[in-house]
């Protein structure tokens, strides 16, 4: 998928597309149902019909005309289209990751009922009189969290960047650890010597 | 056409209907406590069957339909804890737990919905609610 490519996915025999302006749309709509931090949660306990209903907010968004309960016998008795909803939803999650070459959160301690990934992105942006809501949601997802890069830049410890200093610090104690090692060693091999 | 059927469930000698509409609905309270996989799976084998998520499973069930109990003078929503009892406790009939699973099974089951340009009218859809198939899980 490139950068500002939508996703599209094969369903009932058709192809549903959703272009790159509406994945924050269809995620919304997936998270009113199912927020992410609960589907990555379920690990090897899926909830089936949980996952169908979620999906098919996402398919009725893509212009589908679709029940829950149809997409859940539909994935429960037809291996291809579990495979397919599966396929859809992993496009859709990929396609709201953040860039990968910055880290976030660092040392933040977890929220209780922390707000949907759209719904964070939302607040940021239109919260802070970033963009309007009606830029935000015509935005492709790699393009909001640019907007957020842009307007939160990196926390500087002198010329370095927060992550940068972590990082140092980190290869210094490392360092500091095997110079100890290696004294220690030199002095158990004196004493064994003497 | 609907994805589901009219179920009939019989608990403590009464029978109750799930209509068809509402079974998705009842499928995700009880995916709430035992998944459809760990359903399929204990079906498959009865080694595998946790007597507890099966108890909290069948209870989801029983609370939807509004089935109650009385506790300390009080009528409140049937509990895990006395479906457990009931199920699994002495006295219990030893097939309890696997009819259980069964009706658990049963009531998951869909069937694949043709894809139709024109849906059935509602006389038609109480038709065919009608000729629903009954699962009983009196013990």
């Amino acid at each position: 998928m490139g950068l500002f490519d939508g996703i599209s996915f094969r369903w009932d025999g058709r192809t549903v597309a959703i272009p790159p302006d509406r994945l924050l749309g269809a995620l919304a709509r997936l998270e009113e149902v199912l927020p992410l931090r609960e589907l990555a949660a379920m690990g090897d306990r899926a909830r089936h019909g949980k996952v169908s209903e979620a999906f098919a907010a996402v398919l009725c968004f893509a212009g589908a005309d679709v029940e829950a309960e149809t997409v859940f016998a539909r994935t429960l008795l037809d291996g291809e289209a579990r495979a397919q909803a599966h396929a859809a939803i992993t496009a859709l999650i990929q396609s709201a990751q953040p860039p990968p070459r910055r880290r976030d959160g660092h040392g933040e301690a977890p929220q209780e009922n922390p707000p949907g990934l759209v719904e964070s992105l939302y607040r940021a942006i239109v919260g802070n009189g970033w963009a309007t809501a009606g830029a935000f949601w015509a935005m492709t997802p790699r393009e909001a969290w640019w907007l957020v890069e842009a307007r939160t830049p990196p926390k500087m410890v002198g010329h370095l960047t927060e992550d940068d200093a972590e990082d140092l610090y980190q290869k210094m104690k490392e360092h500091r650890a095997e110079l100890d090692r290696e004294s220690g060693r030199t002095r158990a091999e004196k004493g064994s010597a003497a | 056409m609907s994805a589901f059927s009219d179920i009939s469930i019989g608990w403590d000698g009464k029978d109750y209907v799930i209509e068809g509409r509402q079974r998705f609905r009842v499928i995700c309270l009880v995916e709430e406590e035992v998944t459809i996989g760990e359903i399929a799976g204990m079906a498959m084998d009865p080694a595998r069957l946790k007597a507890t998520s099966v108890a909290k499973g069948f209870c989801a069930i029983l609370r939807f339909l509004g089935v109650t109990e009385v506790q300390g003078g009080k009528t409140v929503p049937i509990t895990a804890e006395t479906v457990f009892v009931r199920m699994f406790g002495e006295g219990a009939d030893g097939d309890g737990p696997l009819v259980a699973v069964t009706i658990l099974l049963a009531l998951i089951q869909p069937h694949l919905p043709e894809p139709t340009a024109v849906r059935p009218n509602r006389a038609a859809r109480r038709k065919s609610a009608s000729k629903a198939g009954r699962v009983d899980g009196n013990r």
